[in-house]
């Protein structure tokens, strides 16, 4: 009886233990890396949101208090008011050059300065009390959204 | 029974935005509206002295300005625009705001009728522009 030489087997669980091993380090260190990228974008926005709050708030103050100079709300500036005007728009204009260049987006940039233009306006007695109030009102309307779209929108020239 | 309050409500919107758009072509077209503050039109001139005249057929400005010191004059279209509740001309690449202001207005300086054209930002620039002008 012929003697049948063993046949030559190759062990592939030798070589695809280690393979595993890699590949499953490779995964976790990249759902590692990922996830940190997301974490640190995450806390970046929340940052920038809590800056861009920040920021509308003295906006909005700056506003308010040139939408309450003119007592009653009388049409037209009267000139017992000016001194008072020209002081608050001295703060919105330190908002303006200030504070809002970091954190703001262009639909907000266009309405601060429509109402930049609109206090100059009416302080020099060409537009009255409504116009003024309204591009305040836009104005803070613009802020609104730019805070709702903050965690929506891709950013995009923004 | 819907047909003809709905066909007048049509007619009537379409009146008024007709009317809306073309409200300040119709203020401005017609004779000479000059920059308040500038010299005569075939005397000498400073930086900044212009003279516009508006034509409503076809929607164009003639405008002479001051280069050196004499009036370069140049033809531009103008459109009428409208966004977000505001209304305008455009012209030169710029979207005006048009308002009628009353003699009194210091800008004015006792010329009546008296005219502002005040530019919209256009998101590239903080600088606005405002001219005022009367015939």
């Amino acid at each position: 009886m012929e003697e049948t030489p063993p046949k030559k087997t190759t062990d592939y669980s030798k070589a695809v233990a280690p393979l595993l091993t890699v590949l499953g380090i490779s995964v976790g260190a990249w759902q590692f890396t990922s996830q940190m990228s997301h974490e640190s974008k995450m806390e970046f926005s929340r940052s920038m949101y809590t800056k861009k709050l920040q920021a509308y708030e003295q906006v909005g103050k700056a506003v308010g208090d040139l939408l309450v100079v003119p007592h009653d709300e009388q049409l037209w500036i009267s000139d017992g008011d000016t001194l008072a005007f020209d002081s608050c728009l001295e703060r919105f204009r330190t908002c303006y050059w200030g504070v809002l260049p970091l954190v703001e987006d262009s639909t907000v940039e266009t309405a601060m300065i429509q109402f930049k233009d609109m206090a100059r306006f009416y302080r020099r007695g060409e537009n009255d009390y409504h116009d003024l109030a309204r591009e305040g009102m836009s104005l803070m309307n613009a802020c609104n959204k730019s805070l709702e779209n903050h965690w929506s929108k891709p950013k995009k020239g923004d | 029974m819907l047909r003809i309050p709905l066909a007048l409500f049509t007619v009537a919107t379409s009146f008024s935005l007709f009317a809306q758009e073309k409200a300040p072509m119709a203020e401005l077209a017609g004779p000479l509206w000059t920059v308040i503050g500038s010299g005569t039109a075939m005397g000498e001139c400073k930086p900044g002295d212009a003279i516009y005249t508006f034509k409503a057929e076809p929607a164009q400005v003639v405008v002479k300005e001051c280069e050196g010191r004499t009036y370069k004059t140049r033809t531009e279209a103008v459109t009428t625009w409208s966004a977000g509740g505001k209304s305008g001309i455009a012209f030169g690449g710029a979207r005006y705001e048009v308002k009628s202001l009353p003699a009194s207005a210091p800008a004015c300086k006792g010329n009546s009728p008296c005219m502002r054209l005040a530019t919209v930002p256009d998101g590239k620039t903080d600088a606005t522009r405002t001219i005022y002008l009367a015939h």
